[in-house]
């Protein structure tokens, strides 16, 4: 009696059985064939699409961020070349420059490029809310567009 | 049980009527809706009259407006995204102030106790903190992003200077002054839909609240060490739902007051209904029950309702209808 691995050895001499199992299930293996390369392929549009999309939201929020930052600077730096005429003026501008120097703060410590960073969004939220009400107290408008969905009203 | 009677009905609105709000000595009624007009009523021998009318303010719906402590100022705050700061004290209402910064509509404002502190809330998701310095200019304490939708209510503690928001997002929240800025430092979840309105009672140890989810619930503030042993943070009380009144109406239930006098409930809703709830202690602890309703209170939603502040029982309502009502409760 041969074994099993006696038959197999002998490559010059293929397996009836296996080339009957080959054409018969052709049709199985080119599918799974034609699955992995989609997927492969699927895989890499996904990563270059979600690359395009993370960039361009990456540039929106980057320049937001960078706006408020430039922005507070700027004022800030105006506020402490002015001189006082006295400090009742002074302090008429108190709120202002704290203001200014807490939004400057929570930009410099807000983790821009870290994007595993849990309070992203939440973060990135009070630096806006800070950043309206500086506008509010400098009395110029707030010019942040926002690219929200439309709700309804009630 | 007791009953409403309808006193007056105020016609003048042209559009669906928001909001209603008695000054702090009860004498006049501030209205206000689609019309884009605040109309304020007040009593001539048995009838409720309009006495003024507050227009070409607003460019669009006058959602909400509340009187200063003092009763000399009267805030108003508009789907035009602006609020305005009316004053008496020259003889005759001016608009003296308007403020901006809301990104679009503004939904209800309210004087802290003290006279000194604004807020203000809106569509854009924001709670607005607008401090008063002593030449009367509004100067913008702190921008609140702590809700994640449209914030519907604001409310001041009656005794405590904490400020209650509520919201599409069905939470309640609270916040406080910190340093130089304002926090939130509490959350409430317990509604299943918006969070359209909330009172006082008299000691602000109570709060209630509405909901879109046809609920009205009862809050309790446990103040450190108490002894339910209901944990608490620093100095802050812990608000906890007490008790939940449901079935009472079968649609959202819009605006709720709670009596400073007589510690009666009312609401209104969208199912055109009015109910007045009344608290009995039994062994068990505090229940509400229903004492009255009105089931067809103006023949379309009712979208606010407010006890008068110093007369018993006196009761004023508004509706999409456009009117205005007034009504006595009696035992």
């Amino acid at each position: 009696m041969a074994s099993p691995s006696a038959i197999s050895a002998t490559p010059a001499a293929p397996d009836i059985n296996e080339i009957f199992d080959n054409i018969l299930l052709g049709e199985d293996r080119s599918q799974q064939v034609g699955y992995s390369e989609g997927y492969q392929q699927g895989l890499a549009q996904g990563y270059r699409d979600g690359f395009t999309a993370g960039k361009k939201q990456g540039i929106i929020i980057g320049k937001k961020v960078g706006y408020i930052h430039g922005f507070a600077i700027s004022y800030l730096t105006l506020f402490e070349t002015i001189s006082f005429d006295d400090e009742k003026d002074r302090s008429k501008h108190r709120r202002k420059i704290k203001a200014l120097c807490d939004l400057i703060e929570m930009v410099d410590n807000f983790p821009l490029s870290d994007l595993q960073y849990d309070s992203f969004f939440e973060d990135l939220e009070k630096i806006r809310a800070k950043y309206k009400q500086v506008c509010s107290l400098l009395n110029v408008s707030c010019t942040i567009d926002d690219d929200e969905e439309p709700s309804y009203a009630f | 049980m007791g009953q409403l009677k309808e006193v007056s009905c105020l016609n003048g609105h042209t559009d669906r009527v928001w909001n209603v709000s008695w000054n702090p000595t009860g004498t006049t009624l501030a209205t206000c809706g689609g019309d884009k007009t605040v109309r304020l009523w007040g009593q001539e021998g048995d009838s409720w009259v309009c006495k003024t009318i507050l227009q070409d303010n607003h460019q669009r719906t006058v959602r909400s407006t509340a009187w200063s402590p003092c009763g000399n100022l009267l805030a108003t705050v508009s789907f035009d995204a602006t609020v305005g700061i009316w004053d008496r004290r020259s003889g005759e209402f001016e608009c003296n102030a308007t403020l901006e910064g809301h990104e679009n509509e503004v939904k209800s404002v309210a004087w802290a106790p003290s006279g000194k502190l604004l807020a203000t809330c809106g569509r854009d998701k924001t709670v607005w903190i607008w401090e008063i310095s002593e030449e009367d200019e509004f100067e913008c304490a702190s921008v609140l992003h702590a809700h994640t939708q449209d914030v519907k209510k604001v409310l001041w503690h009656p005794n405590l200077p904490i400020l209650m928001s509520c919201s599409y997002d069905d939470t309640i929240k609270i916040h406080k002054e910190d340093g130089d800025d304002w926090t939130s430092f509490q959350t409430l979840e317990s509604h299943t839909s918006t969070v359209w309105s909330i009172d006082f009672d008299s000691t602000g140890e109570r709060m209630v609240s509405c909901s879109d989810d046809m609920t009205v619930k009862i809050w309790q503030a446990y103040q450190p060490g108490n002894k339910e042993g209901i944990q608490t943070t620093g100095k802050d009380a812990t608000w906890k739902n007490l008790c939940t009144l449901s079935g009472y109406h079968s649609r959202t239930i819009y605006d709720v007051s709670w009596c400073k006098l007589t510690g009666l409930i009312a609401t209104a809703g969208g199912d055109d209904k009015l109910c007045v709830f009344e608290e009995e202690v039994d062994s068990t602890g505090p229940t509400f029950v229903l004492s009255t309703a009105i089931t067809r209170a103006h023949n379309e939603d009712v979208n606010s309702v407010e006890w008068n502040p110093k007369v018993t029982g006196l009761l004023a309502s508004s509706s999409d209808s456009g009117d205005v009502k007034i009504w006595q409760y009696s035992v």
